[in-house]
């Protein structure tokens, strides 16, 4: 039989394969399929953070109308029936609206790239504050990453390679020590101590508007670190600790393997050794970490921030959350929800460019 | 590499060496020499930024005593009246009605003539030749007017028109079938901001909100209340509310304002105010700047204190932390004075526990003076129930006969339990048993206030002792909502306050606006025809020594500022006896609140005498006497800013 010659019934099956570009495209998927499923994924938990932030907020008990009416009172010297009144006037806010239609009116001004009104204040909301007090978050939280990092991966391969050292006991005992203490706590010793008590550094503000004028001038990035020196030093503190412990595992498990025995063989200095073969390789699964890190810094540190009462991310937050300022509240949080999703992402993507077994898996 | 490392460090540590002389804010003045002239406190404001306005959305608490004024001010507690935009305190006078018809509107002119109206009250006030805004230019009548027109605070509801007589000459027109007593009219003007709209300055604002408020009907219901005694109709409303809105939302170059001090710069944790040199009395300033901070933390503001960051506090401060405070820095003193409100137990009458023989055996229950002591050694022990208002307020405004025949209860739990046997209660191994159940009661009381926590915690631990089994709910901000919405049983914060002068409409709105719905005292519907009586409590009480008259309380709320004299005093009596005798709380102490000013930065801080003794003043001055007046000035809540108008504080250089 010419092989050439189609069974019965196989020119019905071969009109049903699919077509050459469907193939392709299936290809594409298939080849991609790693980067999708993570795209994903992130899709679904950003729309189910969306859902769940917006519906555990309106759980909080209490009427936002209620406190802005007693201030009002307050303020005004009026009865708390025409400051309720007013409170709903100046807030333009119902209380009896569909909390479904409130959703979708959220959700629609998300895709407008509205993030949330304030209830509370003239022309803020949530965008506004991201753009102002995220920099300020930023700016400590990054260059205490940078710092406890450096100074941890460096700790952490030393204390590896010297594990029966003075300085293994010590970067061990500063583990156990800096593990132990929440970043708060650290940061109460530190204001109590720094500031308090030697009044060397000040307990509070991001700089001093009394005598410096913000701009591109000395004595205002002088302030600025002044006044930044105390939240950095509570970040790094605690954050060092994790980066050695982290470092020192890395490093030990690098070690061990042949190329670096090879590395000796080939007589080659501790110190070539050192920097070329052991602290880079020990380096790689840090960087993923050093990625994720950075994406949780968009949130704040909400207790940090209000114990040195930085004007951050975090500060807003919490404050917010107290003054029930939901629109902005979910906006905020979306936002740092939304930030940490992306990073994560988009080290996920990275992460098979530098181990292809990821994505193989 | 470590060359750049050494070289950093270097350059950090540099910075820091030269940052820290000038950022540490305390060497400059917490020696008891002030170089740079400041004044500083702690306060709250509007972290995301201010508009450039008082009446925006956003505010500064201490802008109140610094920045903004009106043409009068009272001091709460005192009710001094002082001057502060206006020359002299007002006239009060009665003029014929139709001179002021193009004032007043000729349907209103029509409507008040139709009531047989031919005079009507007018109070003149005249102001300073030397005020004015903050940007040099003068302060005028036409000012006043744009913000009674645009603002409608609460004496507008009793008035029927504003008029502009000359540039510094401005006429109050009271509503004549409305017309409050002259004491309650100027305490009315003195609680109004009115150096806050600059007409010039927010005129296309202010002229449309004049123009919908003429074109707005005239209120011929003597029981409804609105500004100017016009009612909007909704396609007014609607315009007024959209001209409104843009109103708070614009921010002028400046922030408007006339008082001694203006804004220089902003941060959301640091606010400087300089020196206003326009300032009617700038000669008589001596501070040159006024730092504020803010702090999101009593702990925080307390080393604030400590350690001279801050020049002034008001409000209470727990004894052990006032006591380490003022042994920590000797140039802190604290001035006590009476806070016309009283701290207590209400109860939730919705629950068919509490009859009002229950409610009687619960007053023998504690013992105040120690829950006093627990929560404010300084305040003063009341042993009556909830009344309508403080003891010093009622001792104000009764008849010595009366207040003498208030119902009083000593501390007897005997009695108590006497009473709750006589009401079926069953005292057993337990604890006390209603109804064949164990009595188990929740007493709500709010975290953001200290003594009533404190008093709170006092008060269930007697309960407990006594067999009462209560669990004690200590809310943040959620403790409001949760009294409305009948969670607790009894709630223990505020039972008696006034929030503004001591005029008994303040203490008597409070009641029904607030206690009263955590109490859940009956009302009527919202949409009770006598609109009255509409939304407001049902309580109706005895006439007193023979009288046979009933007196509804909904009716008199809203007219007391019309009544003075005997009249007053009367109702008074009857109101009070008759909210007494109902028990509806329990009045633990008349609160006592206080100052702390750093002397080493302050000069002028009245009762040298005591406070050069002991720095932590017990001394509460007697109501009416000279102390009361000089230490209720100190307190900035209270008094804004009298010591820095006339120039009584200085700063100690």
């Amino acid at each position: 039989m010419n092989p050439e010659t189609p069974l019965r019934g196989e020119k019905a099956i071969r009109k049903k394969q699919p077509s050459k570009g469907w193939l392709v495209v299936s290809r594409f998927f298939q080849k991609y399929s790693y980067f999708f499923a993570k795209i994903g994924v992130s899709l679904l938990t950003l729309t189910l953070t969306t859902i769940l932030l917006f519906f555990l907020l309106r759980l909080i008990p209490g009427d936002i109308l209620e406190i802005y009416a007693l201030k009002l009172q307050n303020q005004q010297g009026i009865s708390y029936e025409r400051a309720y009144e007013l409170a709903k006037q100046l807030l333009n806010f119902d209380p009896s609206e569909n909390v479904f239609l409130a959703f979708f009116h959220y959700v629609g001004g998300l895709f407008r790239g509205q993030l949330g009104n304030s209830y509370l204040e003239t022309n803020v909301s949530a965008n506004s504050l991201i753009a102002t007090r995220l920099p300020w978050t930023l700016f400590v939280s990054t260059v205490a990453l940078i710092i406890s990092f450096l100074l941890g991966t460096t700790i952490g391969c030393y204390a590896a390679e010297k594990r029966k050292g003075f300085l293994e006991k010590l970067t061990s005992g500063y583990v156990a020590i800096s593990g132990s203490i929440p970043d708060y706590l650290m940061a109460l010793l530190l204001v109590i101590v720094f500031a308090y008590t030697l009044n060397w550094f000040p307990a509070q503000g991001n700089y001093d508007s009394f005598s410096v004028e913000p701009g591109f001038n000395f004595p205002f990035f002088g302030s600025v670190i002044y006044y930044s020196f105390l939240p950095i030093l509570a970040y790094a503190l605690v954050q060092t600790g994790t980066w050695i412990l982290q470092m020192r595992g890395s490093t030990i498990g690098v070690l061990g393997e042949d190329f670096i025995l090879a590395a000796r063989a080939r007589g080659l200095s501790d110190r070539t050794i050192r920097r070329k073969y052991l602290r880079r390789n020990a380096l790689l699964p840090l960087v993923t970490m050093f990625g994720v890190s950075f994406g949780n810094l968009f949130g704040g540190a909400t207790l940090m921030e209000s114990i040195f009462n930085y004007p951050g991310i975090g500060l807003e937050i919490s404050s917010r959350i107290v003054n029930k300022d939901y629109m902005v509240v979910q906006g905020l949080i979306f936002f740092s929800a939304a930030m940490v999703i992306l990073v994560n992402l988009i080290v996920d993507m990275i992460y098979p460019l530098i181990d292809p077994r990821v994505r193989k898996n | 590499m470590k060359n750049v490392v050494k070289a950093l460090v270097l350059g950090l540590v540099t910075v820091l060496a030269s940052c820290a002389p000038s950022g540490s804010g305390s060497s400059e003045s917490s020696h008891g020499s002030n170089k740079d002239n400041s004044f500083s406190m702690v306060t709250s404001w509007t972290s995301s930024g201010l508009v450039n306005h008082y009446d925006s959305n956003t505010s500064c608490e201490a802008f109140n005593y610094f920045v903004v004024e009106g043409m009068y001010r009272y001091v709460r507690s005192t009710d001094e009246v002082f001057c502060q935009l206006a020359a002299e305190l007002p006239t009060q006078s009665k003029e014929p009605l139709v001179n002021f018809k193009a004032t007043i509107g000729d349907d209103a002119y029509a409507y008040y003539a139709g009531q047989g109206i031919t005079e009507i009250p007018v109070t003149t006030a005249k102001i300073r030749d030397d005020a004015k805004w903050q940007n040099g230019e003068a302060f005028l009548a036409k000012d006043v007017w744009a913000y009674y027109y645009i603002i409608h605070p609460t004496s507008s509801n009793y008035m029927a028109g504003v008029k502009v007589v000359d540039d510094k000459t401005v006429q109050y027109l009271w509503n004549p079938l409305k017309e409050p007593s002259d004491q309650a009219k100027l305490l009315l003007i003195a609680q109004d901001k009115s150096g806050t709209v600059k007409y010039d300055e927010f005129a296309s604002y202010v002229d449309t909100v004049y123009r919908l408020v003429m074109a707005s009907p005239i209120n011929q219901d003597t029981n409804l209340w609105g500004a100017f005694n016009r009612f909007s109709t909704d396609e007014q409303i609607s315009q007024l509310n959209i001209t409104r809105s843009a109103f708070y939302e614009y921010s002028p170059s400046w922030y408007i304002a006339t008082g001694p001090f203006k804004l220089k710069t902003f941060t959301a944790t640091q606010i400087l105010l300089v020196k206003n040199d326009f300032y009617w009395n700038a000669s008589q300033i001596g501070f040159e700047k006024i730092k504020l901070y803010s702090s999101n933390d009593l702990n925080q503001t307390y080393q604030l204190i400590k350690k001279g960051y801050v020049s002034y506090y008001d409000g209470f401060i727990q004894q052990d932390v006032l006591q380490d405070l003022i042994d920590s820095n000797p140039e802190l003193v604290n001035l006590k004075m009476y806070d016309p409100g009283s701290i207590g137990i209400n109860f939730n009458i919705s629950k068919p526990l509490f009859t009002l023989k229950v409610r009687q055996a619960f007053q023998y229950i504690f013992n105040r003076e120690e829950i006093k002591n627990a929560a404010n050694p300084y305040a003063t022990t009341s042993y009556y129930p909830l009344m309508g208002m403080a003891e010093s307020e009622a001792k104000t405004y009764m008849s010595e006969t009366h207040f003498d025949a208030l119902p009083k209860y000593s501390f007897d739990q005997e009695k108590a339990a006497q009473l709750l046997t006589e009401e079926g209660w069953d005292k057993q191994s337990d604890g006390w048993h209603a109804n064949g159940a164990l009595v188990s009661l929740k007493l709500g009381a709010p975290a953001s206030h200290d003594i009533s926590a404190t008093a709170a915690e006092a008060a269930a631990a007697t309960l407990n002792a006594f067999g009462i089994k209560t669990d004690l709910l200590i809310s943040s901000n959620f403790y409001g909502t949760a009294a409305d919405s009948n969670q607790y049983d009894l709630t223990l914060e505020w039972s008696d306050l006034n929030m503004s002068f001591s005029y008994p409409t303040g203490s008597y709105s409070q009641f029904a606006s607030v206690y009263s719905r955590w109490i859940k005292v009956e009302r009527y519907a919202s949409n009770y025809p006598d609109t009255q009586k509409a939304g407001s409590v049902k309580l109706t009480f005895d006439g007193l020594d023979g009288d046979t008259k009933d007196y509804e309380f909904a009716e008199y709320l809203n007219t007391f500022y019309s009544i003075q004299g005997e009249q007053l005093r009367y109702l008074v009596d009857v109101f009070n006896t008759g909210l007494a005798n109902l028990s509806l709380g329990i009045q633990l102490f008349q609160n006592v609140t206080a100052s702390t000013i750093n002397v080493g930065q302050v000069k002028g801080v009245p009762l040298e005498d005591k406070w050069s003794v002991n720095r932590n003043v017990s001394y509460v001055p007697a109501v009416g006497t000279e102390d009361f007046y000089a230490v209720a000035r100190t307190n900035l809540v209270f008094a804004t800013n009298y010591l820095f108008e006339f120039g009584t504080y200085q700063p100690n250089n």
